[in-house]
């Protein structure tokens, strides 16, 4: 460590050697989910611009969002986004919760 | 040799060589969006697929653009971020700049846009 070059070190999931648990899981779901989001913003965002521009324009944008492929993408999109929502707002939670435990164990001596 | 320890080599090398400004703005966007998102989603679930006409009067209401905007607004930043950490941990290099100026001008492309309907419609 005391030779002044950069060590090579791998980039972070170090998927070869990784042991799949719940709470990664669903932590790479978190990743997917949000990050696959802009698509649904994109679309979203298109379908607005579409609304504005006027109605024949309209027309075509609303009839892509609302066509068996636009409700599958806009179907998935909402499972998407109350999932990446709430698994955030648990996870936080049972941050709070796990670090509120070892405040208690600390300051009760054990008896906790 | 430099005269450095190991510690002080290690500080600000994380995947994005610098502190913890990045995560604390995701986290106030979060709570932010945590606010607003449910009403957007019905908001926007409602006026899928319904007329041009009944669009207009729906984007007549004060609360609707707010809500929209205000949504659109900071899940296009915290998206921008959000995405830019993905880049960090899997690329490097000139991919990861290249990629991270593209997610950039995309969010803000569309956040713009995003702006500009709702003025349009609203006004």
């Amino acid at each position: 460590m005391a030779n002044g070059k950069p060590v090579e070190r791998p980039l972070s999931p170090h998927l070869t050697i990784y042991r799949p648990q719940l709470t990664s899981i669903t932590s790479i779901l978190t990743r997917i989910t949000g990050n696959a989001l802009i698509i649904s913003a994109l679309l979203v965002v298109w379908w607005l611009l579409a609304a504005a521009v006027g109605p024949a324009y309209y027309e075509v944008a609303n009839a892509v969002l609302t066509s068996w492929f636009g409700d599958i993408v806009m179907s998935l999109s909402v499972l998407g986004v109350w999932y990446h929502y709430l698994q955030v707002c648990v996870t936080s939670i049972l941050m709070r919760v796990t670090v509120l435990i070892s405040r208690l164990q600390k300051s009760s001596g054990g008896l906790v | 040799m430099r005269y450095l320890t190991a510690r002080k080599r290690a500080a600000g090398k994380g995947s994005a060589h610098h502190g913890a400004e990045h995560h604390w703005s995701m986290q106030v966007s979060a709570v932010g969006l945590a606010l607003v998102v449910p009403a957007f989603i019905f908001i926007i679930g409602r006026a899928l697929g319904s007329s041009h006409a009944d669009v207009l009067a729906t984007f007549q209401s004060p609360f609707v653009v707010i809500i929209v905007g205000l949504t659109l607004f900071i899940g296009l930043n915290h998206a921008r971020k959000g995405a830019q950490i993905m880049i960090e941990d899997y690329t490097q290099g000139t991919t990861r700049k290249g990629l991270i100026i593209f997610v950039t001008a995309l969010t803000y492309l569309m956040t713009a846009t995003a702006l500009y309907a709702l003025a349009k419609l609203a006004l």
